[in-house]
């Protein structure tokens, strides 16, 4: 596959948003707005705009890369059951600020995709759940909606139609694992936001039972473009199995962080030393994390690679929700995994075993390595303990901090080690390790030295 | 007057709270002596007595019957570690297993209770996922394949129980539950002897939550059994759980402490010994003690338990499963009130005149025979109870006849009804505080209880002289209530009064002869509930020293009136009323351990 041309590429879920009006209704429609919409509800059936969402092969924006049609596809035509919609603008995922763009300054492409969306699996009532600490986002969107509402674009006569389409922003209250699609549904149904297990799937049994699509905000965004430029423009973006413009995020050591939209299979070496301008202050790139930090990491010599999901996954990590961290030579790896497994033992719901124990456990064996009381057998403990969190939990939050853990320590594996040899200067090690000798804790005196000293000449 | 109110057992005057704080205050050593200089035999070789039920590789505690399949009926092939089998469709998975001798162990499963799939034990591989799954919320589907012994399912199994350890704290030698725990059980059977875990533990609270329950936070593995249950079986759902990650624990809301009256089942139900009853802290090790199958009497329900003891006295209640009765849990009210049993007011003395315990029975016919012969068989009556069993009344019924006693003399009489409660569930508490009213009524006649006011009548016109009566009802001495205090009252005039009573303090019985009888741990006997099931009561405890049990002492009066020949164990005379019961023919290997549905009876 040749290189992705992305100097000519033009944006497309960006093409507005530098202009200060770019949220309200009245600029969205002169700029051709909701013309995506009319032709879905104006001319399409149901299921003929899940066969173009399918022909288009988007994928899902959010961290599954789940194709989008064939979610779509699974919710059951012939049942009594209100059909839901779910946008997850729950954008909690650490690196990741795409959503946020889309929702602060053009929230009525996301409403037009909803529509779209809306149309496809004739849901009626749709349900935007926003990340609480989202409030400017919060209040854009909102705004938006009642602008909708007031032009019928949104309510009981979509564009005169008889579509009706309700849509309610619910803000979230600060849970990660609230982004999860069933802890969303749990969340919005008012209980303890913790994931159900699956199946039953959400297309079948979701918000209250009734099957339910949880689509993402990027997704979402993408379909008005797919429906008014067509399915072989879409598919003419980057590679064929997942193609399409991509909102990367780019944070950390770059001369220029922040959301570039590319189109997708872009190289990762490309959009770091061209699009961001290298690494800042004149140094070396170390590691980059692409997706999000559940994503594994890759150090500098694995960067030259597409971004998309399929050449992520070849090279060992994914895409995830396009959360590209960038680390430089001056940072510390021990300190980077500690901070990433911090997050996520806060944020772990707690209803499984291998989830709540394993993060707190991850957590404190690294923080121990950190403060300088490590020893060399916790490394190999800490594989063995993602190994028994990959896999056997209710929801993947147990494998996006087993993945950091697992890939860290195997690729940064002499840092930690030397880490653990050099402890923290002052005090030894207090836990016993297997065969070793036994030490003594806290900092030794020089009066206790000697007398220690003694002790190994005699013993 | 005793009032019919809901949380207190009826009967105020010596009522102990169901939440009995002060009696498990005393240790064991401080309790009064059932019999005053009597030895106190043990009952097993103690202490190292082999357990009366296999405590491995048999979980304890768990439900031995498998939940019935559902009601579809529908078979499909389903391959189970690659042995085919038919099982009907929807069956959990495992309780499919366990139907063909394979256990899954997991914790947050009860058959009971919705499944939650959240404690990850129950993993197996299975073909319609990659990863595995959760066998608990797995039902059977046409073509499933799964494999439960496989080298990964072992090593899942082994993961989950090391995770589930780091933060579980050694109370192992403290903990109630250590010997029935599943934790323990499951550790031996799957896991490791040694912890990798050398961090500090997450500590939780230990909280009183109300009624008689305490949680120790730092056990609780977060299986959300307890929460379920309180949700879905009790319906009130006071309990939840609180924080997130490793911080999680079961806790109540201010102010809402746990207050159904099924709340001591999330004792038995809590796989690890996080949820602990006040009653029975620190009271025996569970291997110390003996187990025995029997039925609460504290309403007509008649759940199934099981009563554990240890040195004879009554440690604890478990509910026992019978589909058809209480499917797997009992209410607080017979939980506890058991403590009357061997309390202090327990009658435990023969009041005979000069004649010897040994004699009772001669007494007693003696009495009741002068009686007929100066009165005439009209002046006597008999006034059964509806805490006797079947074979008790069938005796005291074969009694009176022997003396001729006419049917409108015979009586029997009941604790006044309390408050009928039904859950969310369907589980019901009686209104009727007395465990065999249908008994009485299937042996005496319909209208037994009906009778006694108009027997009150006649001793109080002088017509009834002489006077059998029962009086075992627990909490309600001789005289209590209002037709009995009559009784009392009119006493003086009967020329003989036998008295059976339980518990002492009752008015009248100055010039009565008084023998003790037994309480409900020490009978051996059967009693119908009121939706016509015939269930067994077994001996627990041994009935105090010097003591012949009802049944033998009116076994005994019928060998000197009748041309009985011989005093039959309980099992022989339920051969004889099983007729009345209309399950003729049955004998207790019928009846088993989940009693049987009679028939009409005579």
């Amino acid at each position: 596959m040749g290189a992705i041309d992305y100097k000519s590429f033009e944006k497309v879920l960006l093409k507005h948003v530098d202009h200060p009006d770019s949220a309200t209704l009245e600029h969205y429609l002169a700029h051709g707005g909701y013309e995506g919409a009319r032709k879905a509800l104006g001319t399409l059936e149901p299921d003929q705009l899940i066969e173009l969402v399918k022909a288009s092969n988007l994928r899902g924006r959010g961290g599954a890369g789940f194709p989008t049609g064939l979610k779509w596809s699974f919710v059951p035509k012939a049942t009594k059951k209100p059909k839901y919609l779910v946008v997850n603008a729950d954008e909690s995922e650490p690196g990741t600020f795409k959503d946020r763009i889309i929702l602060e300054r053009d929230p009525h492409q996301l409403i037009e995709g909803i529509l779209i969306a809306a149309h496809a699996i004739q849901a009626h009532t749709v349900y935007c759940y926003i990340r609480g600490e989202f409030v400017k986002g919060y209040r854009v969107l909102e705004k938006a909606v009642e602008e909708a509402y007031a032009k019928g674009i949104l309510g009981e006569s979509v564009f005169g139609t008889n579509f009706r389409c309700d849509l309610t922003v619910h803000r979230g209250a600060g849970a990660y694992i609230c982004g999860e699609e069933t802890g969303l549904l749990s969340s919005l149904e008012g209980k303890r936001g913790q994931p159900k297990i699956k199946p039953p799937f959400p297309a079948v049994e979701g918000l209250f039972r009734c099957p339910t699509v949880v689509n993402n905000v990027e997704t979402l965004a993408c379909l008005p473009h797919i429906l008014v430029r067509g399915v072989e423009w879409f598919k003419s973006i980057g590679p064929e199995k997942g193609p399409g413009p991509k909102l990367l995020c780019v944070s950390g050591h770059v001369e220029r962080p922040g959301t570039y939209e590319v189109p997708m299979g872009i190289s990762l070496k490309a959009l770091i030393y061209d699009l961001c301008g290298g690494i800042w202050k004149g140094r070396q790139l170390k590691a980059v994390i692409p997706g999000g930090s559940s994503a594994k990491v890759l150090r500098a010599d694995e960067v030259d690679v597409g971004m998309d999901f399929d050449s992520l996954m070849a090279k060992g990590t994914m895409l995830g929700s396009g959360g590209v961290i960038v680390m430089d030579d001056s940072t510390d790896m021990v300190d980077a995994l500690y901070n990433v497994l911090r997050f996520y033992h806060h944020e772990s719901c707690g209803q499984c075993t291998p989830c709540r124990e394993g993060t707190g456990w991850l957590e404190k064996i690294v923080g121990r390595i950190r403060a300088g009381h490590g020893r060399m057998e916790d490394l190999d403990l800490c594989l063995e303990i993602c190994d028994m969190m990959v896999g056997k939990t209710i929801c993947v939050l147990a494998d996006a901090a087993a993945f950091p853990c697992e890939s860290f320590i195997r690729k940064f594996r002499g840092e930690f080690e030397e880490r653990i040899r050099q402890g923290s200067g002052h005090t030894r090690a207090v836990f016993p390790s297997q065969g070793g000798p036994l030490v003594q804790v806290g900092a030794i005196s020089a009066h206790n030295q000697e007398k220690l000293q003694e002790l190994e000449r005699h013993a | 007057m005793p009032e019919s109110q809901s949380n207190s057992p009826p009967g105020a005057q010596t009522a102990a709270p169901p939440a009995p704080a002060a009696s498990s205050a005393t240790a064991v050593g401080a309790l009064p002596n059932p019999v005053k200089g009597a030895v106190q035999k043990p009952n097993v070789a103690y202490p190292f007595a082999a357990p009366q039920a296999p405590i491995w590789p048999a979980v304890y505690g768990e439900p031995t019957l498998p939940r019935p399949a559902p009601e579809s009926g529908k078979l499909v092939k389903f391959k189970l570690n690659g042995k085919e089998l038919e099982v009907p469709a929807g069956t959990n998975l495992i309780e499919a297993a366990r139907g063909q001798g394979v256990s899954i162990p997991y914790y947050c499963y009860h058959p009971g209770l919705t499944p939650a799939g959240n404690c990850r034990m129950c993993l197996v591989e299975a073909s319609n996922s990659k990863k595995p799954i959760t066998a608990c919320t797995t039902p059977v589907t046409d073509g499933l394949e799964i494999i439960t012994d496989s080298d990964s399912v072992k090593k899942a199994r082994a993961g989950v129980l090391e995770l589930m350890l780091i933060n579980h704290p050694l109370d192992c030698p403290i903990c109630d539950k250590s010997g029935e725990c599943m934790l323990q059980d499951h550790t031996f059977a799957h896991g490791k002897d040694r912890s990798r875990m050398v961090e500090p533990k997450e500590l939780k609270h230990t909280k009183d939550l109300g009624k008689d329950i305490i949680i120790w936070g730092n056990r609780c593995i977060v299986c959300t059994r307890c929460v379920r249950f309180c949700e879905e079986i009790a319906g009130t759902g006071e309990l939840c759980v609180v924080e997130r990650a490793d911080h999680s624990v079961v806790d109540v809301f201010d102010g809402y402490p746990l207050q159904n009256n099924l709340s001591g089942n999330v004792v038995d139900i809590c796989p690890v010994g996080a949820l602990i009853s006040k009653d029975f802290l620190y009271q025996a090790r569970v291997w110390f003690q003996k187990k025995t199958d029997s039925i609460c009497t504290a309403c007509s329900r008649g759940c199934n338990v099981e009563i554990q003891t240890k040195d004879n006295r009554i440690k604890r209640l478990v509910a026992r499963h019978n589909p058809r009765v209480n499917d797997y849990w009992m209410c607080d009210h017979g939980r506890y009130d058991v403590d009357y049993v061997l309390g202090e007011n327990r009658a435990l003395g023969y009041r005979l005149g000069t004649a010897r315990p040994a004699d009772a029975a001669k007494v007693l016919v003696r009495a009741l025979g002068e009686v007929a012969r100066s009165r005439g068989p009209e002046s006597l009556g008999v006034v059964a109870s509806a805490f006797q069993t079947n074979e008790e009344l069938f005796l005291a019924r074969t009694l009176a006849d022997a003396l001729g006693i006419p049917r409108q003399n015979l009586a029997a009489w009941a604790r006044p009804d309390g408050r009928e409660e039904i859950f969310k569930s369907g589980f019901r508490i009686s209104a009727d505080k007395n465990p065999n009213r249908s008994g009485a009524r299937k042996l005496l006649g319909a209208d037994a209880f009906e009778r006694l006011p108009g027997l009150v009548e006649r001793v109080e016109s002088g017509q009834v002289t002489g006077l059998l009566v029962f009086s075992d009802r627990p909490h309600f001495p001789f005289g209590s209530g209002d037709v009995e205090s009559r009784l009392a009252q009119a006493s003086a005039k009967l020329a003989a009064l036998v008295v059976f009573e339980l518990e002492r303090g009752g008015a009248g019985l100055e010039s009565a002869i008084v023998l003790p009888a037994t309480a409900f741990s020490e009978k051996d006997g059967t009693m119908v509930n009121d939706s016509g099931r015939v269930q067994r009561l077994r001996p627990a405890t041994d009935i105090p020293r010097g003591i012949r049990p009802e049944l033998d002492i009116l076994q005994d009066a019928l060998v000197v009136l009748t041309k009985r020949d011989r005093v039959l164990a309980a099992s022989g005379v339920f051969r004889e009323l099983a007729p009345a019961l209309g399950i003729a023919g049955s004998t207790y290997n019928d009846v088993g351990k989940l009693g049987i549905s009679a028939g009409g009876g005579a």
